[in-house]
């Protein structure tokens, strides 16, 4: 199974303003892609694009080979995706276990699952405390989720993007608004976790220091198109890039 | 996990609680269709509320799944002269299939927009029950039925028919709590939170908001059809956008987040309504001022305002 995230020519249209003009892109099997590039470059709108939470204007997606262009977001999430936002989007007034069991009973849910015995046997609740462990949530399991910190709410995203047991992950800009402490800990534990087992990382990230630590290979976009793409070298040495990017963002 | 396990108690106290109100209610100056009333509305309300407080959904047309069952009972009774056990079931899945088809059409809009349709069915449905005076009797309403009896039971008398009621509204009670605790009913929650993440769990968000859509629509089909039995009269206010106001009104005095909210909304809504209405006959006034007051004070509504910091 070829386990391959692919976008040609895709193109985002606001009216008259394409926030994604032209993009091509490839991602292998197991790679971390780091997507930077200046603001409104139209890496957030690519990422919308990719998990399907808007309609592309035309391009194509296609994973593992299969078009997806036209599939809604569950349908993805069904096939191996999985991401977080900018802005988290959590359960706000539920707890942080409700928040977690959730997505543990959704990714071992069909539609109108009611299964009691299957749910049974699968012990959903034990699995959720797995994942708070995990997440090192146990501590705040009973708390309200809107009520955590910005940084642990990004993190409980992360959690329950987890809990589906993704192929793909996809992560907004995971770490900003975050202190450095908060920083430093979840760099580490997607190292863990990627260490651990192996998935597809996307990652759109400012901060370059974490770029150059966790990235296999960069995406550079730049005006809703791609600017440049390669390893962290070629990219640093890239005066195209110096241009548009790093000139900006010094 | 949404709904706590000492409601099933709870469940058991209400129906023994309205299994006796039946003796108390001449007491207190009230009469027995009162408590029927109550009843009805709960069933309404309560699964009324599946939508509203369960998955975040606001519809102001359930009223047209209220009168479509109520006139399709009158109608099934006086124009066919079919018997009561073929008659409600015909009347509460006339109100499924029309929830089904209504919900199709319009579930993909968002908010207002939803919100604003459900109106604009609601009152199609009144209109049409207010003008087509052959088959409906226009404006005057239908008449002509009265409840007879059913695989033996004699509903005629006041407290036979309370206790009719009661099952369907205890049996309602049991059905919306399994539900709302099944790993369906936390999906409708997940929704309610936030739509965009339960998206991205894989939740087919339009789906199960449809169902939900379609469940609340039957149960206030059965309200319907109950009330217009209790009445032996069906009228187009019934599909007046004012009656599914009064659903809302319920759920939100009583608490949308708490699983007998809507049910004690109910019973406040109806008992105040009865007890001002004998008292004076611009009731609506002060009604509605208490109705503001309670808004305004327990946001919550009354369950919500005493379960603060707990989660419905």
């Amino acid at each position: 199974m070829n386990r391959r995230l692919e976008c040609r020519d895709l193109v985002k249209a606001f009216g008259g303003f394409k926030a994604v003009d032209g993009m091509h892109m490839t991602v292998k099997k197991d790679e971390i892609r780091a997507i930077i590039g200046p603001n409104g470059a139209g890496k957030s709108t690519m990422f919308n694009l990719l998990t399907g939470f808007t309609p592309a204007t035309s391009g194509k997606i296609l994973y593992r080979d299969v078009d997806i262009t036209g599939s809604p977001a569950y349908e993805r999430v069904k096939m191996g995706f999985s991401r977080s936002f900018q802005t988290p989007k959590i359960f706000p007034e539920l707890t942080v276990r409700q928040n977690v069991f959730l997505a543990v009973q959704a990714y071992h849910s069909k539609p109108f699952d009611l299964n009691v015995f299957k749910f049974r046997d699968l012990d959903l609740p034990g699995k959720t405390e797995e994942l708070l462990a995990t997440f090192d949530f146990t501590r705040l399991a009973d708390q309200i989720a809107g009520s955590l910190s910005h940084g642990d709410q990004r993190v409980l995203e992360i959690c329950m993007a987890m809990a589906l047991e993704p192929e793909v992950l996809l992560l907004d800009e995971p770490t900003s608004g975050m202190s450095e402490n908060e920083t430093q800990k979840t760099i580490d534990l997607l190292m863990r976790i990627y260490g651990e087992a192996p998935l597809m990382m996307v990652i759109i990230e400012h901060d370059m220091r974490i770029v150059k630590r966790i990235s296999h290979r960069i995406t550079v976009m730049h005006q809703g198109a791609l600017l440049a793409e390669g390893t962290y070298e070629e990219i640093e040495g890239n005066e195209m890039v110096r241009k548009a990017y790093f000139g900006e963002a010094r | 996990m949404m709904y706590p396990k000492k409601d099933l108690l709870w469940i058991g106290a209400v129906a023994v609680l309205f299994a006796a109100l039946p003796l108390l209610l001449p007491r207190i100056g009230s009469s027995i269709p009162v408590g029927t009333e109550i009843m009805i509305w709960g069933i309404f309300a309560t699964g009324y509320n599946i939508l509203l407080g369960g998955t975040g959904i606001l519809s102001f047309g359930h009223a047209a799944f209220f009168g479509l069952s109520g006139y399709a009972t009158g109608l099934l009774l006086v124009k066919a002269g079919m018997p009561l056990p073929a008659v409600i079931p015909l009347a509460v899945a006339a109100s499924l299939v029309a929830a089904f088809l209504i919900g199709a059409l319009i579930i993909r809009k968002r908010g207002i927009y939803f919100a604003m349709l459900t109106i604009a069915f609601g009152q199609m449905f009144y209109f049409i029950a207010s003008q087509w005076n052959s088959l409906t009797g226009g404006l005057d309403g239908l008449t002509g039925f009265k409840r007879t009896d059913i695989l033996g039971l004699d509903l005629r008398p006041e407290d036979h028919f309370y206790y009719f009621v009661l099952g369907f509204f205890v049996l309602t009670l049991l059905l919306v709590r399994g539900l709302m605790n099944s790993s369906v009913g936390k999906t409708l929650v997940a929704i309610r939170e936030n739509i965009d993440r339960s998206e991205f769990l894989g939740i087919d968000v339009k789906k199960y908001q449809h169902f939900a859509f379609v469940v609340s629509g039957t149960f206030a089909g059965l309200a319907g059809s109950l009330y217009v039995l209790l009445l032996n009269f069906a009228f187009p206010e019934l599909f007046y956008w004012k009656t599914s106001g009064d659903a809302v009104l319920m759920s939100v005095i009583g608490g949308m987040h708490a699983f007998f909210g809507p049910l004690l909304g109910a019973g406040v809504f109806v008992f105040l309504r009865d007890m001002i209405s004998t008292l004076t006959p611009h009731w609506a006034l002060p009604l509605g001022a208490i109705f503001v007051t309670f808004v305004l004070f327990f946001q919550k509504g009354i369950l919500g305002f005493f379960e603060r910091g707990k989660n419905g």
